[in-house]
């Protein structure tokens, strides 16, 4: 293995290491702030604080939502996207990636497939509502004529 | 569901009704065929003419239409025969799962079985469909031409 390698390996790892050990000190931050918000005169002010923390934090997620629908709505809608949209549909590597999709026997065995079981689906249903309607034209026409109905299963 | 018959001795007149199709199934199958075949004429029919316009047209005469006339009728009845006496299906009757079947061997019919059937189904059809009518009362669910050609028609699952 190489040094540029080590080095790089190194520096991950101890990136890795430090997120580790933050993380469990931000755990044991919580148990004793936890255990401080407790506490009969340090608590109560201390848990308003944290929940006016809180709801600043709340605030600024909710905007930066709305900012990131907003920016993202304007770039979808803006002329330059229509463009590059346009030119991405019409250069060649996306037509031949089309061609590509429309030649491939998986792709149409997908579709014939789905095809035959829609189709399938919908003779059954026909079958299922003629055979009921079936019996009930029977049962139906025997009252009429005042005659037995016929033999269930 | 049927209980799947499974001899032609079990299929008489006390067998279970709801193993031979009914009035609407049949319909639907004999719709579908009347679409297939009717269609496939009227679309070759249209391309003689399209045909015949483009070449300066085509003047029949009387015998001439006769003919054409008696010839779609054979084309119609064919279809039906082919199907009944090689399979006991027409396309209609595989897409509903149904099968004619003579009612003693429960075969599919000889051709000169199918033969009679199709002539007595296009009467039942020319009567106003009263030929149908008997599938409503009779215990085996047999149209008159079902009768007259001593066959039956059954639902696929319950033919042995």
């Amino acid at each position: 293995m190489s040094r540029r390698s080590d080095a790089a390996d190194l520096a991950i790892g101890l990136g890795v290491f430090g997120l580790r050990v933050g993380g469990a000190a931000a755990r044991v931050a919580m148990v004793s702030a936890e255990l401080t918000m407790r506490v009969p005169v340090v608590g109560p002010p201390l848990r308003s604080a944290t929940e006016h923390i809180a709801a600043d934090g709340r605030r600024a997620r909710v905007e930066a939502e709305r900012w990131i629908e907003r920016t993202a709505s304007d770039a979808v809608e803006s002329q330059v996207a229509i463009e590059v949209t346009d030119s991405v549909l019409q250069s060649a590597a996306v037509q031949h990636a089309i061609d590509h999709l429309a030649a491939s026997p998986e792709l149409r065995k997908a579709i014939t497939d789905q095809s035959m079981g829609m189709a399938q689906q919908t003779m059954e249903g026909v079958r299922r509502r003629g055979e009921a309607l079936d019996d009930s034209a029977e049962r139906t026409a025997r009252r009429w004529l005042r005659r037995q109905p016929p033999q269930a299963t | 569901m049927a209980a799947p018959a499974t001899t032609a001795g079990d299929l008489n007149e006390s067998a279970v009704a709801t193993d031979y199709a009914g009035l609407v199934t049949r319909a639907i199958a004999l719709g579908i065929d009347a679409a297939i075949v009717e269609g496939s004429l009227l679309l070759i029919a249209a391309m003689l003419s399209l045909i015949a316009s483009l070449v300066g047209g085509v003047e029949f005469s009387n015998a001439a239409k006769v003919l054409s006339a008696a010839g779609w009728v054979l084309i119609t009845a064919g279809y039906f025969v082919v199907g009944w006496s090689t399979s006991g299906q027409t396309l209609g009757m595989r897409a509903m799962e149904l099968s004619v079947l003579t009612a003693d061997t429960l075969l599919p019919p000889r051709l000169l079985q199918s033969i009679v059937r199709v002539v007595f189904l296009g009467l039942s059809i020319l009567l106003l469909f009263t030929g149908f009518i008997p599938v409503l009362f009779d215990a085996r669910r047999r149209g008159a031409h079902d009768m007259v050609a001593r066959t039956v028609v059954l639902r696929a699952d319950a033919v042995p």
